[in-house]
């Protein structure tokens, strides 16, 4: 048998057991959104690990490193500064203020059904975007690895997504999650021995091969990320987008107060920091080792780069060793696509069942034993249309998403949490107006530019954020001056600092 | 960082006090206000770590993308062999974040949270009254 095939089923036996043991402990909805709140700081910097390294991270880092150079290892830098931002400014209020969702934080600040629905269409645009190109990655990946066709591929994928979240809600995530981490961050340091060894410990040797190899412009930033805008819109979208992707931020609510969310911040910015640092030397190695017309011609997008470098440094081609890497990396790949599905399925159904269903539709009158039972459907509903939509992606560009994910959550999202959480007189208005303006001008600026359109593009940045980040602060400004002075919501902010500060409510 | 400056500037006037007070003293007791002389000693202690802390991260993050777009050459000055200044800039950034993150936790631990845990008492002292 196929060795990846072989490893992947092992994994994917011991997380459907995981799911078995989640699923007869969930039955709460505070179980089925959050565990419970019962994670431990450790636990839940694993799950964030596994939660925030994509497919995009675990294998795009690399090979854009082996192909373009220092742009590659700018990639990889941002994911780790986001955190930053989260550890300052957002893991602890989030934790103190909200229940389940972003949505949870909206409400309780402005009272509003208006700003619900807002938070509500920035969640679930985010996570769309974010779900649609993940489920046709995994559909060329699967497709790659193990010989099935597309369709099937992405079936397979949406379908054990469904298992893990419809059953296990967010415990079974959340050690999916772990599993996939620990996986991961095996994989990385086996390799990074096995590259240390082959240039006698000393990293420096990578760059002075591969200068020597492709010339010294290839170690120059600029050979990706051709226009300097499209640079400093990657640093910000990633330095505040990460603020407002809800499929990572509701990991805070897994863990029981906001010392224990501040420590699980501390424990991702090392285990996930130290694997976007890897990438860079594995990209250099895959550029050294590999070499890139070996790259290019597996994947033009440089997106087999580690399962190629895993298969040259276990022996290369045909040997026993160098299948076994390539099949250990290739099923870690598999793994981390469907950790970060659920996690975006799981974020999705519960904006759809507890802030839209329960909170909006129903103004908050349902019982717990059917919150969750609205959750787990919302659940299949979505998994069903991803799949559905990750088939209907074949052959169509999804980079344009991958991009649109990021960059409505640093220009909708950031901007409205931000103000929630920090700003007196912000209120119904302003939600709806950063919302509106900082989702819209993503969205077209997104799609009339060149990741989209291509040579006929209308604007130049493949990568809207350094513009539309400004316009949707604007936004949230202006909509917060024209809906006027709400004196009520400003009174009230006292109360709302008090939680934010130390999470218990004055009521 | 203007905002956050601003609300919580917002939150340190006197104004505000007199505002919230005579809004809730009435049948609130005393212990709330002191939960909320606590936070405003907290947020001012926030501010006084977290503004220098962010600005440090955000000037070196994206002032290094903003070299990265306007000033490629710079960033290929050789420094150490071949890894020229860009990717000990990306180093120092990687570095600069962990350093960062440990220095936040101490201070989250020894400044604020006595500050915070104290304002909880305060406010949950109400509650039982």
């Amino acid at each position: 048998m196929n060795p990846t095939l072989g490893i992947f089923i092992v994994i994917l036996l011991i997380t459907l057991g995981i799911t078995y043991w989640a699923a007869r402990r969930t039955s709460t909805t505070a179980d089925f959104y959050a565990a419970d709140s019962q994670l431990t700081a450790a636990q839940n910097g694993f799950a964030l690990a596994g939660d925030w390294c994509s497919a995009a991270a675990f294998l795009g880092f690399t090979g854009l490193t082996a192909l373009y150079g220092m742009d590659g290892a700018f990639y990889a830098l941002g994911p780790l500064v986001a955190f930053c931002t989260v550890l300052f400014l957002i893991a602890e209020p989030m934790r103190n203020t909200g229940k389940y969702t972003l949505g949870d934080i909206i409400r309780s600040r402005m009272q509003t059904r208006t700003s619900l629905l807002a938070a509500i269409a920035g969640t679930v645009v985010v996570n769309f975007a974010y779900l649609m190109p993940q489920m046709a990655g995994a559909g060329v990946l699967v497709r790659l690895l193990t010989g099935i066709s597309y369709d099937w591929a992405v079936i397979f994928v949406g379908v054990s997504m469904i298992i893990y979240v419809a059953f296990g809600g967010m415990l079974a995530t959340t050690w999916v999650q772990i599993v996939k981490a620990v996986l991961m961050l095996s994989a990385g340091a086996i390799i990074l021995v096995m590259i240390l060894s082959l240039v006698h410990f000393n990293p420096l040797t990578l760059f002075a091969d591969a200068e020597q190899k492709y010339t010294a412009k290839y170690l120059l930033p600029g050979n990706y990320l051709k226009n300097p805008f499209d640079q400093i819109s990657l640093g910000l979208g990633y330095a505040l987008g990460l603020a407002g992707l809800p499929h990572v931020m509701t990991r805070f609510y897994t863990v029981p107060d906001a010392r224990t969310a501040r420590r699980s911040v501390v424990w991702v910015m090392f285990l996930a920091g130290a694997f976007f640092a890897g990438t860079t030397l594995f990209g250099l190695a895959a550029a050294n080792f590999v070499g890139q017309d070996a790259i290019r011609a597996a994947d033009k997008g440089g997106n087999l780069t580690l399962p190629l470098l895993a298969q040259y440094l276990g022996g290369g081609k045909g040997t026993f060793g160098g299948d076994i890497m390539l099949g250990f990396v290739a099923a870690v790949a598999v793994a981390t696509i469907l950790a970060v599905v659920s996690a975006l399925t799981l974020s999705t159904s519960s904006a759809i069942a507890h802030d839209f269903y329960v909170n909006w539709v129903k103004r908050g009158q349902v019982d717990g034993k059917r919150e969750v039972w609205i959750a787990r459907i919302s659940a299949v509903v979505i998994g069903v249309l991803a799949i559905a939509l990750g088939i209907l992606a074949q052959g169509v560009n999804v980079a344009v998403l991958v991009i649109l994910a990021i960059c409505v959550a640093a220009s909708a999202n950031f901007p409205v949490l931000i103000l929630s959480l920090f700003w007196r007189r912000f209120n119904t208005g302003g939600v709806v107006g950063g919302m509106v303006v900082g989702l819209v001008s993503s969205v077209v600026l997104a799609m009339i530019g060149p990741a989209m359109r291509g040579a006929d593009a209308l604007w130049p940045l493949v990568n809207p954020t350094v513009v539309s980040l400004p316009l949707g602060f604007l936004g949230a400004i202006l909509g917060t001056w024209m809906w006027g002075r709400d004196l009520e919501n400003e009174q009230r902010f006292d109360a709302f600092l008090l939680q934010v500060h130390t999470g218990v409510a004055p009521n | 960082m203007r905002v956050l400056l601003r609300g919580a500037g917002q939150a340190a006037t006197a104004r505000d006090t007199l505002q919230w007070i005579g809004g809730y003293m009435a049948g609130n007791g005393t212990s709330l206000e002191a939960a909320h002389a606590s936070i405003k000693r907290l947020i001012a202690e926030k501010l006084k770590y977290l503004v220098p802390m962010t600005a440090i991260f955000m000037v070196s993050y994206i002032g290094l993308t903003i070299l990265a777009g306007f000033a490629r050459d710079l960033l290929g000055t050789r420094v150490i062999g071949a890894a020229n200044l860009g990717f000990v800039l990306i180093a120092f950034n990687y570095l600069l974040s962990w350093g960062l993150a440990i220095a936040y936790g101490r201070i989250a631990a020894e400044k604020f949270d006595p500050l915070a845990a104290s304002a909880a008492v305060e406010i949950e002292g109400r509650g039982l009254k």
